[in-house]
């Protein structure tokens, strides 16, 4: 297929999404969407540490809850501040990118299992600190969190105002969402196909061979973790302006394990694997809500509580990928590419045996 | 003459614990020279490589490339000063094709940051061009160009090795080091990385080498050190160090 149509299809697809699952499955899914919309951007921020640069990280979501915080202490009545969205985004990004850099710093020496370890204790320092942050003087708010939070206003217009009836605040908030997932994707695609990208993938497979090649590992590194922060910064300072509260009860190191569950399941390095993961791991647990009333419709009883039932079914599924996908259900081209190459090969060797034949 | 040397080192010792992997060695290359590095097993061939390319730093000791003093530096700052390196045990970076592995070589001589790579300015357009050219003009020097789409752990032994140098040489270095280039290699494999070494030192670039196939060794350096238990015990030409005691008792023992 062409790929202006295919772009347009793809196009006219997501602006009619909220629509269609509005009028198939009610509003609380495009709710949901709307947070499969952040997962993607946690997903594709994690991706560049764990799927370029092979960085393991199980304290990702330390960095979704600096932009959430950062968003919910400078736009509420916590400290009496309202700054403006637009200024509150692009800072989320960057007060989130230099936590990448502090936390990314110390962990340098470290590889596989042991960086898994230093840095799930950052994630749970980050989480402690803004539990405890509320005495002798209240910053955080403690357990209780930040409420009242400002919705996020775009040029005067607060997206917690339905355009119309058959428009409402959801939708507003999906086609944010929607564009700024749009935008770390193309960036996250045109820094994999950059020098530095590639500098990334040189240091997942080979460390010591990288830095022979002159590539400043440590820096490298680091930008890694300031990229993929930044991203979870992005994500953090929506989810704020969205929920409008926050506490530290959102970002504990289960949601750690979802993101990197995602990024793992849709095919680590793989752009498009990334987001179809997040997807459907914020969607598959929603989705397996109603396995009681497909009890119900099958049996006419409910045999299993489909809440105890629910995170079952998710951890069998995952083991299930895991068994006969280890690469991700979405893994990246490069794998195609080269048995192309293998096939190549096949009919060279093919034709000189019967050229031999002559 | 130190002006023509390219290479100096001077005094290198390297301590592991209380095991003495080299004891005060010295020696010069250079410009232009093939020099190789023999010895028995555990001599500490390896362990000078290492110091030289910035894997290790020496305990004590100096060496220069090119009258600078680079003992201690981090192997990423001996890559971009012109000493690029291959391993004794192939380390490339196998999921990536071989045309990649070349184009990561380039890393020390480009500068495109993360602005470039978002936007795309003419400029970062143009380096990048470059970049996979001179990759693509590195493969087919060491004539391995056909399988450039492939993923590096899908080649051949020998087509590994001729990829190692290839990345190294895109380094642009003025010192290449190879780690035991025809290490498994066969005769007609052995052949041709001969006439390649010959070509990379026609084309400008000095060689340090390392390797245990004496006859390749013997025919192709110019001059070669001998190195025992971490001490040199001989250094000159081939005909020099294939007559010296020391070397004959080094490898077969006093009898």
């Amino acid at each position: 297929m062409n790929r202006g149509i295919r772009l347009f299809l793809v196009a006219a697809g997501l602006i009619a999404l909220p629509f269609l699952t509005d009028f198939a499955f009610g509003r609380t899914w495009v709710r949901i969407i709307d947070f499969a919309l952040l997962y993607s951007m946690l997903a594709l921020g994690l991706n560049i540490v764990v799927g370029f640069a092979g960085l393991l990280d199980l304290g990702y979501v330390a960095f979704f809850a600096v932009g959430a915080y950062l968003y919910a202490l400078l736009a509420s009545p916590h400290f009496g501040l309202h700054l403006p969205f637009w200024l509150l985004l692009p800072l989320g990004a960057l007060v989130a990118g230099l936590f990448g850099i502090l936390l990314g710093a110390p962990t340098l020496r470290l590889r596989g299992d042991y960086l898994a370890i230093v840095t799930l204790g950052f994630g749970e320092i980050i989480r402690i600190f803004l539990n405890n942050l509320n005495a002798p003087y209240d910053i955080t708010g403690g357990p209780q969190g930040v409420n009242l939070i400002d919705p996020i206003t775009i040029g005067g217009f607060s997206l917690n105002h339905p355009l119309s009836s058959s428009f409402p605040a959801v939708y507003n908030y999906y086609f944010l969402f929607l564009a700024v997932t749009i935008l770390v994707a193309f960036v996250s695609s045109r820094l994999q196909n950059s020098r530095i990208g590639r500098a990334w993938v040189a240091i997942r497979e080979d460390e010591i061979a990288a830095e022979a090649m002159g590539i400043n590992t440590r820096n490298v590194k680091l930008l890694a973790f300031a990229m993929g922060a930044s991203f979870g910064g992005l994500s953090g300072t929506l989810f704020a302006g969205f929920e409008g509260f926050v506490s530290p009860e959102s970002f504990t190191l289960m949601e750690s394990i979802m993101i990197l569950c995602m990024v793992v399941l849709g095919g680590m390095g793989h752009i498009r694997g990334v987001i179809f993961g997040a997807i459907l791991l914020s969607i598959l647990p929603e989705a397996l809500r109603y396995v009681g009333s497909l009890q119900q419709a099958i049996f006419g009883h409910v045999y299993a509580d489909p809440s105890s039932i629910r995170m079952l079914l998710f951890g069998i599924s995952l083991i299930l990928v895991m068994l006969f996908r280890p690469a991700g259900l979405w893994p990246s081209p490069v794998r195609r590419r080269e048995l192309a190459a293998h096939d190549e090969t096949a009919r060279h060797e093919n034709s000189s045996i019967y050229d031999a034949g002559h | 003459m130190p002006a023509t040397d390219l290479l100096l080192v001077s005094g290198i010792s390297k301590h592991f614990g209380g095991l003495s992997a080299l004891t005060d060695v010295s020696f010069s290359i250079g410009r232009g020279e093939i020099y190789a590095l023999i010895g028995p097993n555990g001599a500490g061939k390896t362990t000078l490589f290492n110091v030289i390319t910035g894997i290790y730093s020496p305990d004590s000791g100096s060496f220069c490339l090119n009258g600078q003093n680079m003992a201690g530096r981090k192997a990423s700052a001996m890559a971009k000063a012109g000493i690029a390196r291959t391993f004794q045990n192939i380390r490339l970076f196998s999921n990536m094709t071989a045309l990649e592995n070349v184009m990561v070589g380039r890393h020390s001589r480009t500068r495109a940051g993360v602005f470039g790579a978002i936007f795309r300015n003419a400029s970062s357009i143009r380096e990048e061009q470059q970049i996979a050219a001179r990759a693509r003009d590195l493969l087919s020097y060491v004539g391995i160009s056909r399988h450039e789409h492939m993923l590096a752990r899908n080649l051949s032994y020998g087509d590994q090795r001729r990829l190692e140098i290839a990345r190294a040489l895109a380094t642009d270095p003025m010192l290449l080091a190879l780690d035991e280039p025809a290490a498994g290699m066969n005769h007609s494999d052995t052949d041709s990385l001969r006439i390649l070494l010959e070509r990379i030192r026609m084309d400008g670039v000095t060689i340090l080498l390392i390797e245990h196939d004496v006859k390749l060794v013997m025919g192709i350096c110019d001059r070669l050190c001998v190195l025992n238990f971490g001490h040199k015990i001989a250094e000159g030409t081939p005909e020099e160090v294939r007559s010296n005691p020391a070397v004959i008792e080094a490898y077969l023992g006093n009898s």
